[in-house]
């Protein structure tokens, strides 16, 4: 069973170009999309329309944007890693800030990678095999508890 | 205005003691002279009574004689006619002599050397009493032949002669006391007279002296009364022509003396004097208990209030402030005895303040929302721009083989675009980190950072074959990767417009010197000022663009040309003004051109120039 990588952005142009990286790069990730903090919340506790009988499996990385409508991605990464049942989940910011105070911050929370969003799809491609390889192959993480 | 006299010196002595001392001395004098008088007086009279008892003497003293010659006149009467009556005579010329005799004894008491020749006299006469009795005796026992025979032959004849030469030594001694004593007499009367006129002329002299010493002071003390009473109305006339109110309160708040500006205000309500009233017949209590506080607190502590600034009441709807100093009045022993205050309207000012805090405000606003405009965006358009060109690389990778050769150099001319908007835009981000990214100021060796640029710049230098010589530069107060970047702009520059196939040559040099006056914008006179100047043999420029190449994007040369947006000098131009320096480019075309940088040597504090007003803004910030 392939492994669900969780990404929530609020851009649909960015989301549609990382859906046709993952194909592009061959990555056979289970991929899906939530478009606010909110919703990245409410699927990963099962609430709302996730609740089960949904379909909403427990991801092994989350790609997390900082500016989202609703909830934003630094208040999101302080409660995923404030709460005992999901911090162990690897999350990785994926965002268009270069700025010093946003990745102190998202550190100081507790993320485990930052990335600039680059600017050719090229360069997207890479990444994400970069980040499957490692996070998937090299790392070694707690087994999922379901 | 005149200089005030200068105040006479006070007199050595206080008039006071000039009194005291000048008729004490008087008075004495004429005590002196009175207790002369007194006792020259007093020794004149016992001398004149001495005279007096001299002379009585004297006259007793003959009546003694003319008794004892009467005496013996009778006798002899007696022994010659043996008459009775003689004898009687004889006995009464006995009896007044010895009556004479006491009183001689007694007026003679006071000379004893006289007292004793009496004494002498009394024996003698009482022995010639006794010869007289016997020679009486015997002529009226034996008759007269023998009583004259003892009469001749006695003793009685020695005896009177005796008496009479003590009779004369008395006599002689009597009158030469008379002498001495009337001599004595005179003497004194002389004696009194000089002192008393000498005494009276020298009390006389004091007495003058007394009162020239005296007038002259009065006339010193009227002069330097006058004096101080110029300097008082001189205080009191420049008090009055300033604008402030100025008062002078006692320790329980009463207004003692103030200015015109002052007594105009406030003193028709009441009854056109000041004096003696305090703030709480001028101002509503509450406000009159802050003036009050504050003259307590001076008063109590002995510290001044200095320029405090107050908010009273709306003047015609207005703000009213004003400006209040008071300083505590000290008498000559240092102790507290009132406040003296100084108030001015400063309403005025205070607005002009408002308005200057509100025009920075404003200003600082719109720093803030240009810098925020600039950083958004930036961002913002940065967005569509990576989708153009993601979306663009989609297209090309995917759709590719289905275009036309014509729609694929459209593409790409869509894509180059997009890609020039990028660099237009991170420029524009670099312009603004002069002063977002801006680092405290420090001391920069600017010989190692030119050296650090031309180590940068190997490349293009190496490949151009260009030249380039860099003077002994100076170490200045500055940003230093702001330096790095003005050296790696003015650099490139110089490398960059030249002829093609021309070998670049670029001179760097600097220099530090003194400012004499106000010459350049920003910059202080005094001064240390670092002057820096790059200059090159490239193409140069028209000098009317010599402005015109610092502004934002402007160009004088298309990208065909010379590749570039147009930001590196109008970067260089943030840099120096954050320095509070200058920068101006002189050129004339295809004669090189030479861009001269002015910067302090020193910066005032590490920010000192920094426009920015919000210090943790960040541009690249979303």
């Amino acid at each position: 069973m392939p492994i669900t990588i969780l990404m929530a952005d609020d851009d649909a142009d960015d989301r549609r170009l990382t859906q046709e990286a993952f194909e592009e790069g061959r990555l056979i990730n289970d991929v899906r999309f939530v478009e606010n903090g909110e919703q990245l919340l409410d699927y990963l506790r099962k609430q709302g329309p996730y609740a089960p009988p949904a379909d909403a499996p427990r991801p092994g990385l989350i790609l997390l944007d900082l500016n989202m409508p609703r909830k934003d991605g630094r208040t999101v990464l302080k409660e995923l890693k404030t709460d005992p049942e999901l911090r162990q989940i690897p999350v990785v910011v994926l965002t268009t800030s270069k700025a010093d105070e946003d990745i102190y911050k998202s550190y100081d929370l507790g993320v485990n990678s930052y990335i600039v969003k680059p600017v050719t799809f090229e360069a997207l491609v890479d990444i994400l095999q970069t980040l499957e390889k490692y996070w998937f192959e090299i790392v070694e993480l707690p087994p999922p508890k379901e | 205005m005149q200089p005030l006299p200068p105040a006479p010196s006070p007199p050595r002595f206080s008039i006071r003691r000039k009194i005291v001392f000048g008729f004490g001395l008087v008075l004495v004098m004429l005590g002196i002279i009175g207790l002369i008088s007194f006792r020259s007086t007093q020794v004149f009279i016992a001398t004149a009574r001495s005279v007096a008892h001299t002379r009585e003497v004297m006259e007793i003293q003959e009546r003694t004689q003319r008794h004892l010659m009467e005496m013996e006149s009778s006798r002899r009467g007696y022994l010659i006619t043996g008459d009775e009556n003689s004898l009687r005579e004889s006995e009464d010329a006995q009896d007044r002599i010895v009556a004479n005799f006491k009183a001689l004894k007694e007026y003679t008491q006071d000379t004893p050397q006289q007292t004793l020749k009496l004494d002498r006299l009394l024996t003698l006469i009482q022995r010639s009493f006794a010869e007289q009795q016997s020679e009486i005796e015997i002529r009226r026992t034996q008759g007269l032949q023998p009583s004259v025979e003892a009469f001749v032959n006695g003793d009685s004849r020695q005896t009177r002669e005796e008496i009479r030469k003590i009779l004369a030594d008395f006599d002689r001694e009597q009158r030469a006391l008379l002498a001495e004593r009337a001599e004595l007499t005179q003497v004194i009367g002389r004696a009194t007279t000089v002192a008393i006129i000498a005494g009276s002329s020298l009390t006389f002299v004091a007495l003058v002296v007394a009162c020239i010493l005296i007038l002259r002071d009065v006339a010193a003390r009227r002069r330097a009364e006058e004096a101080l009473a110029a300097e008082h109305n001189l205080l009191l006339s420049i008090i009055d022509t300033i604008p402030d109110h100025v008062y002078v309160k006692d320790v329980e708040g009463r207004f003692i003396l103030d200015n015109i500006a002052h007594r105009e205000l406030h003193g028709p309500k009441t009854d056109g004097t000041t004096v003696g009233r305090t703030v709480f017949d001028y101002y509503q209590p509450d406000e009159a208990a802050v003036f009050d506080e504050d003259d307590r607190v001076v008063i109590e502590s002995g510290e001044s209030i200095m320029n405090r600034e107050i908010e009273v009441p709306p003047q015609n709807g207005a703000e009213a402030w004003i400006e209040v100093t008071k300083v505590p009045l000290r008498d000559t022993d240092g102790d507290i005895i009132g406040l003296v205050g100084i108030s001015a309207d400063i309403s005025d000012r205070k607005a002009a303040e408002a308005q200057l805090w509100q025009f920075a405000s404003q200003l600082e606003r719109s720093n803030a929302e240009l810098q925020n405009f600039a950083s958004v965006a930036s961002h913002d358009l940065q967005e569509p721009l990576r989708k153009i060109q993601a979306f663009g690389d989609r297209l090309r990778n995917k759709c590719g083989p289905a275009l036309s050769a014509q729609g694929l150099d459209y593409l790409d001319r869509m894509q180059s675009a997009a890609q020039r908007m990028q660099v237009l835009i991170q420029d524009l981000l670099k312009l603004s980190r002069v002063t977002s990214r801006a680092m405290p100021f420090e001391d920069c060796d600017l010989n190692e950072i030119v050296k650090a640029v031309i180590g940068d710049l190997e490349i293009d230098i190496e490949q151009k074959g260009a030249e380039i010589e860099v003077g002994e530069l100076p170490t200045i107060q500055a940003d230093p990767l702001q330096m790095r970047q003005l050296f790696q702009n003015l650099i490139s520059n110089a490398l960059k417009f030249q002829r093609p196939g021309d070998l670049p040559r670029v001179i760097v040099e600097g220099r530090v010197f003194k400012m004499k006056e106000r010459k350049t914008p920003g910059a202080l006179s005094g001064e240390e000022i670092c002057k820096l100047v790059v200059r090159d043999n490239g193409i140069g420029f028209d000098s009317k663009f010599a402005d015109q190449i610092f502004v934002v994007f402007q160009r004088l040369h298309s990208r065909s040309e010379y590749e570039g947006t147009g930001i590196g000098l109008a970067i260089c131009r943030k840099i120096t003004d954050r320095h509070g320096g200058t920068i101006v480019a002189k050129s004339a075309e295809g004669q090189g051109a030479a861009f001269i940088v002015t910067l302090p040597t020193t910066q005032p504090s590490p920010q000192a120039h920094d426009t920015r007003s919000h210090a943790d803004y960040d541009i690249d910030g979303r």
